[in-house]
């Protein structure tokens, strides 16, 4: 405490290697905001990746592969090469991507994909009533720009048989999907063993054994489940598209349901 | 030839004289720039010599100059001991001018909007050269604030310096640890994560239980039923303009008390003490803040700022989540660490009891204690009291705080723990540790793949998922457990890594699953592409 001396030359010290610390710190500086670019676009990509597996992929695909006419193919060298010229958008592929989530479509704009009458994709952006903030509108453009080396043929993914989760398929589970079947309205229109035989659909008392040679490539749960989720996936020869239902399950009653009808050999 | 060899040589004056005699212009100007002080007498300063003139200009200067008229001309020997003051009080300001600096710098690129704020933060850390290191260092300083400014209170506490002429003086410090706390919760939220949002929404959200104008409060506080762009400009009004320059008043008033009135307190043992008067008089001998004080605060702001830049540089990055979602309320929110004891506290009970009354009832206490502290002793030995009540003190709030820690005493479903464990929604976690290229693909199910196969860092927290599902799955909280951890490719430099944990519901009769799906990217990290 009374010696200014020590205090000046340790303080003098301390003082030189602050700077000298900035020096090196400001040296790195470039390097460390690089970084930090590559982890912010990576951050973004992986809540991109989150935010298309809830909202996107029944109609773009898990993978970006596009669902019949639901929705077109994101992950192809059609849509990085040839989209912006097909629409004659002006600005980069990021931010057309943004603009169609945040904006929708009202009608289709290739012929394949054309709504009858009702809208082709709705606007997404909370902006025009929909979900998505403008971030997470930027992190799934993001995400889905990440698939340009799998459109360029330069990324393939391992092939992995992943397991189907159990989703509980016991009597039980069974019974409650029975009892649904009636409630929900579906024996109104299908047949099924103690639940009436109505002819509307199609037949539904051994789907379990019918629906494996239905659609190649789908097992029976598959099969089923996006039955369900989307009701025109899949239209039997001989039926007309189904116009009739329209009901709310929860993903319980779903797994119940499929349980029930997986029960139908 | 005789020559004179001394004549040749110009006559030896001392530096001083030519300071004196030659230098006039200069000195004349060091005197209109020092508040007085010559040349000379600079010079003997910085030496730590006595005084060049009488009466002394050092005294003179804390008359001339509006900023060491602030400052007091001398403390006794004995209060500037460092083993007395620990310098808390001198740090908590050096901390308080540090975050007014760096806040200053930050202002000019932070976005007080929804959609601006998370992104700036980013453009501070991205673009903006020194841009984290500013951030790093105003977080770190902040928080250092805060424990600087608890411990100046313990401190003054225990060396019984609140009491008689210093009760005001005490009284505007509890103010100031008052605002310390706000200043700090209000710049929480401003960065607009998930950690900053909802960790605020609790906070407010006591506000509301506050009797009859609750409500109201939280809605002035909040600017609505949820925190929002109304909210958020508030916040940050508070934290720049309101807080600060109350901050910056109630410190001039507790300093001048210091600086104008009583001092910094003598040690106990000088004051009670049964000294020798040598040892008394060495004691009380007067320590000149020109030079002494002066230099030594210096020093002390070199190496407070040497020890700060480089914690920041090496040690410390100052947290950012995921944006701020409203709409999604994560499993598990924790109040910033200054008052997890408050969260605690409201685990205990009811709201308006344990998190409005108990606070509120803690400051009384505090502002009353000068007046309820009877003891007619200074030192510690002679407060037994004082002594155990601080040491309680301390303990309750540690152990408060500890109940206040998101795990305690929540009951999450067992499998979301597991999930939660190995990696969190918010954070990094073990999983999100593990290199990209040592996340081998493939599907791998516990209880019947070895992790001792595995590659090392992934196969030790494999082995680690596995023992949590053996441990619950032996409490019985998950019946028949199967637990898979599922690795996939699924864009370029993008795996998928999934945790599903199946278990048998005793009361439902139907097999239950968890599932938890998180995306890596190669680059989180700031790792190169191969």
């Amino acid at each position: 405490m009374t010696r200014p001396g020590a205090n000046l030359a340790l303080g003098a010290l301390a003082a030189l290697a602050t700077l000298l610390l900035l020096v090196l710190a400001g040296e790195a500086e470039a390097a460390r905001m690089a970084r930090r670019t590559q982890t912010q676009r990576a951050m973004r990509i992986e809540a991109g990746a989150a935010l298309f597996a809830e909202h996107c992929r029944n109609c773009h695909g898990i993978n970006g592969e596009g669902v019949g006419q639901l929705g077109p193919a994101l992950n192809d060298r059609g849509f990085f090469d040839g989209r912006l010229r097909e629409v004659g958008w002006p600005g980069t592929l990021d931010e057309y991507i943004q603009h169609a989530i945040a904006e929708g479509r009202i009608t289709a704009t290739r012929p394949l994909y054309a709504g009858e009458g009702s809208v082709a994709m709705s606007a997404w952006a909370q902006a025009y009533g929909g979900p998505l903030r403008p971030d997470e509108m930027q992190n799934l453009a993001a995400f889905v720009r990440n698939w340009e080396a799998t459109a360029a043929g330069r990324f393939k993914a391992t092939e992995l048989v992943v397991p189907t989760p159990e989703r509980g398929s016991n009597a039980a589970q069974a019974a409650r999907g029975g009892q649904l079947f009636r409630k929900a309205g579906c024996a109104e229109c299908h047949a099924a063993p103690g639940n009436g035989d109505a002819t509307i659909g199609p037949d539904l008392s051994r789907i379990a054994t019918t629906a494996k040679a239905r659609v190649p490539g789908y097992s029976v749960a598959e099969y089923l489940r996006e039955s369900f989720l989307i009701p025109n996936a899949f239209v039997v020869d001989g039926y007309g598209p189904n116009l009739g239902c329209g009901g709310v399950l929860t993903h319980e009653q779903l797994d119940d349901l499929v349980s029930y009808l997986l029960s139908l050999e | 030839m005789a020559v004179d060899e001394t004549s040749l040589e110009a006559p030896r004056q001392p530096a001083a004289e030519i300071m004196r005699t030659d230098a006039g212009v200069l000195d004349r100007l060091a005197r209109s720039l020092a508040a007085g002080m010559g040349l000379v007498e600079l010079r003997a300063l910085l030496r730590g010599d006595p005084p060049t003139e009488r009466p002394s200009p050092r005294y003179r200067a804390h008359t001339h100059s509006l900023l060491l008229h602030l400052r007091p001309r001398f403390y006794a020997q004995a209060s500037t001991r460092f083993t007395h003051t620990f310098r808390l009080g001198f740090f908590t300001t050096f901390f308080f001018i540090v975050e007014a600096i760096t806040g200053l710098i930050l202002m000019l690129y932070y976005v007080p909007t929804p959609e601006g704020a998370y992104e700036s933060i980013w453009r501070l850390m991205t673009r903006v050269p020194f841009g984290e290191l500013l951030r790093d260092i105003h977080r770190l300083a902040a928080e250092g604030m805060v424990i600087f400014a608890f411990l100046h209170l313990l401190r003054t506490f225990l060396t019984a310096s609140h009491r008689g002429k210093r009760a005001f003086t005490w009284l505007t410090g509890v103010f100031l640890g008052l605002l310390t706390l706000a200043l700090t919760f209000s710049g929480y939220l401003l960065p607009w994560d998930q950690l900053a949002y909802w960790a605020v929404t609790i906070g407010t959200s006591m506000a509301a239980a506050v009797p009859l104008i609750g409500d109201e409060l939280n809605i002035l506080l909040r600017g609505g039923a949820e925190i929002g762009a109304d909210g958020l400009l508030r916040f940050y009004l508070l934290h720049v303009i309101l807080l600060p320059a109350l901050a910056a008043l109630v410190l001039g008033v507790h300093y001048y008390g210091i600086a104008r009135r009583h001092g910094i307190s003598l040690p106990a043992d000088v004051e009670e003490g049964d000294l020798a008067p040598a040892a008394r008089a060495e004691a009380t001998r007067r320590i000149d803040f020109l030079p002494d004080l002066l230099i030594h605060e210096a020093f002390l702001v070199c190496v407070g700022l040497l020890a700060l830049i480089a914690a920041s540089i090496f040690l410390y990055d100052a947290p950012l989540e995921t944006h701020a979602n409203p709409q999604r309320t994560p499993l598990e929110t924790e109040a910033p660490w200054f008052f997890l004891w408050v969260q605690g506290l409201l685990k205990l009970g009811d709201v308006t009891l344990l998190g409005v009354a108990v606070p509120l009832a803690l400051v009384a206490l505090l502002l009353a204690v000068p007046y309820l502290d009877r003891s007619p002793h200074r030192r510690l030995r002679k407060r037994p009291l004082a002594l155990a009540l601080t040491t309680a003190g301390v303990a309750a709030l540690l152990t408060l705080s500890y109940i206040g820690t998101p795990r305690f005493g929540i009951a999450l479903p067992p499998a979301t723990v597991i999930a939660q464990t190995l990696a969190p929604e918010e954070g990094v976690g073990p999983l999100r540790s593990i290199p990209f290229d040592a996340l081998p693909v493939g599907v791998y199910v516990v209880g019947v793949d070895d992790p001792a196969g595995l590659p090392a860092t992934f196969g030790r927290v494999f082995a680690e998922y596995g023992r949590q599902v053996k441990l619950a799955s032996e409490r019985g909280r998950l019946p028949d457990a199967q637990a898979f951890l599922i690795v996939q490719e699924w864009q370029q430099d993008l795996k998928r890594v999934t945790l599903r944990i199946g278990w048998t519901d005793a009361q439902r009769g139907s097999r239950q699953t968890y599932e938890r799906d998180l995306y890596l990217h190669r680059q989180r990290a700031g790792e190169a592409a191969p």
